[in-house]
């Protein structure tokens, strides 16, 4: 794995007489402009403006003029150049001119530039106690809860060694955290006699492990008013838990069940847009994402006054990519996916599926990506005129389409996109309260009048 | 004493010489100059007779799109037909009272009729980088385009959207450009679009 201020990517390893070898210009093409030439055993090469020579079988090579030994002889195969792993990292400091330039060469991590992210880990004495990991920036392990521990593994991000490898806690529930790279990723594990809960605050730069709650009953909703620093419950298997990611609250009627831990919810809500991507502007002030997430609480409050668990994505203002709002909603294995939109054209509410046509499932537990709506189309469209006869009840302008708009497709589970606008000329009125109440009161009666199709579908 | 006929030949050379001087003056003359500007280069007006198309027009309000017949002239070769095609949709929308308007300077920059039902239709920054976001909004834009070019030009059954030649996400935060359209599905969809309800 090559990590650079630029970007971050992988690369094959070939074996050549018992020697790990890579290619040279497959390392350098993502850092900058390279060309190389073959001239009989010669292989020259051009970083940029730097200059390097290279001979077919030998363990020298000239960079900028200056000899560099090899710890293996270079090879030439079809023209390509190929390079030891070992030493790969002052090769690629002298042929670049980056400095620093780091290889840790058992994990087979390069670091080019000043790229390293660096952690602490701190065991917070609260009530109860708290491991919270700071790092020097944002990022996104993927979390996997086992018996007895739960492992951070970190794939994209220049993740460096903290100064002890191991630290021991004086804790009953977090006993300890073990970092080790391997195979171009780094991983923590935190050994714990508990479930934990993570959550990320700070932009992603700080995440947050602490005790489950053991009971069933979930945690009350976050106030409507202020965003929240966000907590996912871990899964056995692996879950993706992006910044943001929110588990609220649930009546006790539709309490959720946790099924080895992953707690399922009967409706994911995915408010739209957040964090940098903003949505569209629906005046100079109103940006749509704002929009999405008061509607999102609204719609959260009337689902949990009908009885319906529900989990909201995108609780503050955080950005979540396509695939994560996928990658979550079908973690937590919804009966009903909505996802929110506001726009300043038109008038009332309109409901989306996707614009896939119908086919059933013939994968079993697999699902392509690109299709997996394709099966819980029909249910969708039962859901999306369900939705639409109630707002219709409440005096509000409705239209049922289909349309191509991600992430309706790579969802498991019937999919509904809303797209609210004002109910008159006047815009503020889309943010007035009242307006908002009422369409998410449409939406959670029409959610409930097919709860019985919704949930034969689960 | 100078042979007479040498005094013959130098006259008669002479005489050419300033003949061919004054010929040489006179067809500089005729020689234009280089031209103060450089000629822009200008794609050639489509050429071939009009012929009756159908484009689908949206209608931001009520959030609709129509199918128009309009007369214009097609060339012979497919690819141009359905590139003309498309540019008289885009025409429509870059009209000052456009029913559906796109920013100023979008362009359909090519049409590539790649594989055997497949469709690329590539679109310039200015008319996704500037477009209105919305759901409802973009997908009139992409719908109209691929049912506009589905309905003209016949065997498409797989359109592609490119922005400057690249792929993109999004149009303008919604519309999904990752996925290839099905013109079967858009087809419907426009029938969904005909009306409010």
């Amino acid at each position: 794995m090559i990590f650079s201020p630029l970007t971050g990517f992988s690369l094959p390893v070939v074996e050549r007489d018992g020697h790990d070898y890579v290619g040279l210009v497959d390392v350098l093409e993502p850092l900058g402009t390279v060309a190389a030439t073959r001239d009989g055993t010669k292989w020259r090469l051009r970083f940029e403006r730097r200059n390097a020579e290279f001979i077919g079988g030998q363990t020298q090579a000239q960079v900028e003029g200056k000899t560099l030994a090899l710890a293996s002889p270079f090879l030439l195969e079809s023209g390509r150049g190929l390079v030891p792993v070992s030493g790969l990292g002052a090769l690629v400091q002298e042929v670049t001119g980056t400095k620093p330039v780091v290889f840790h060469e058992d994990s087979r991590r390069l670091f080019v530039g000043k790229v390293a992210v660096r952690f602490t880990e701190e065991l917070r004495k609260d009530s109860p106690p708290v491991l919270v990991l700071t790092f020097t920036s944002p990022v996104s392990p993927s979390i996997a809860s086992e018996p007895g521990r739960v492992r951070l593994t970190f794939t994209r991000e220049p993740i460096m060694p903290p100064p002890a490898t191991y630290n021991k806690f004086d804790d009953a529930v977090i006993a300890s955290a073990q970092y080790e790279e391997a195979n171009g990723v780094a991983v923590l594990t935190v050994a714990t006699s508990a479930p934990l809960l993570a959550s990320f605050s700070n932009e992603g730069r700080t995440l947050t492990l602490s005790r489950a709650p053991q009971t069933r009953a979930a945690k009350p909703a976050a106030p409507a008013t202020a965003p929240t620093a966000g907590g996912a419950p871990l899964a056995s298997g692996t879950v993706e838990v992006p910044p943001g990611a929110v588990s609220n609250g649930t009546a006790p009627a539709a309490a959720p069940a946790f099924d080895n831990g992953l707690r399922h919810f009967f409706a994911v809500i995915d408010a739209g847009h957040g964090g940098e991507e903003r949505g569209a502007g629906l005046s100079n002030e109103l940006p749509e994402k704002d929009v999405c997430l008061s509607f999102a609480r609204h719609l959260l409050k009337e689902l949990q006054s009908r009885g319906i668990s529900a989990l909201i994505l995108r609780d503050a203002d955080v950005t979540l990519t396509l695939e994560q709002r996928a990658s979550l909603a079908n973690s937590a294995h919804p009966a009903i996916y909505i996802a929110l939109h506001a726009a300043s054209q038109g008038r009332g509410v309109r409901l989306y599926t996707s614009l896939m046509p119908y086919s059933a499932n013939a994968n079993g537990p697999f699902q392509p990506w690109e299709v997996a709506q394709a099966s819980y189309v029909r249910t969708a469209v039962v859901a999306a005129a369900s939705v639409a006869a109630e707002l219709r009840k409440h005096q509000i302008p409705t239209r049922v389409l289909s349309a191509p708009l991600r992430p309706l497709n790579n969802v498991i589970a019937p999919a509904l996109a809303i797209e609210v606008s004002s109910p008159d000329e006047d815009l503020p009125d889309l943010v007035a309260p009242n307006y908002q109440q009422s369409v998410a009161s449409g939406v959670a009666d029409g959610v409930v009048n097919v709860r019985a199709q919704l949930e034969a579908g689960r | 004493m100078i042979p007479r006929h040498l005094k013959i030949g130098v006259t008669v050379l002479l005489a050419t010489i300033l003949g061919l001087s004054g010929y040489m003056l006179r067809l500089k003359r005729h020689v234009p100059g280089a031209p103060a500007v450089e000629l822009a280069h200008v794609a050639p007006p489509p050429t071939g007779p009009k012929e009756q198309v159908t484009l689908y027009v949206a209608y931001d309000d009520p959030g609709i799109l129509v199918a128009r017949g309009a007369s214009i002239p097609l060339p012979q070769g497919r690819q141009e037909r359905a590139q003309e095609v498309l540019q008289a949709l885009l025409a429509r929308y870059l009209e000052e009272d456009s029913s559906h308007p796109l920013p100023a300077g979008s362009e359909i920059r090519n049409v590539y009729l790649v594989d055997p039902g497949m469709a690329v239709i590539d679109a310039n920054a200015t008319l996704a980088d500037r477009h209105r976001s919305g759901v409802l909004v973009e997908e009139l834009t992409v719908i109209s385009l691929v049912q506009t070019l589905s309905a003209n030009v016949p065997g498409i059954n797989r359109v592609k959207i490119l922005v400057d030649g690249k792929e993109r996400e999004t149009l303008a935060g919604h519309a999904d450009l990752t996925n290839l359209f099905d013109t079967a599905n858009v087809q419907q969809l426009a029938e969904q679009l005909k009306a409010v309800h």
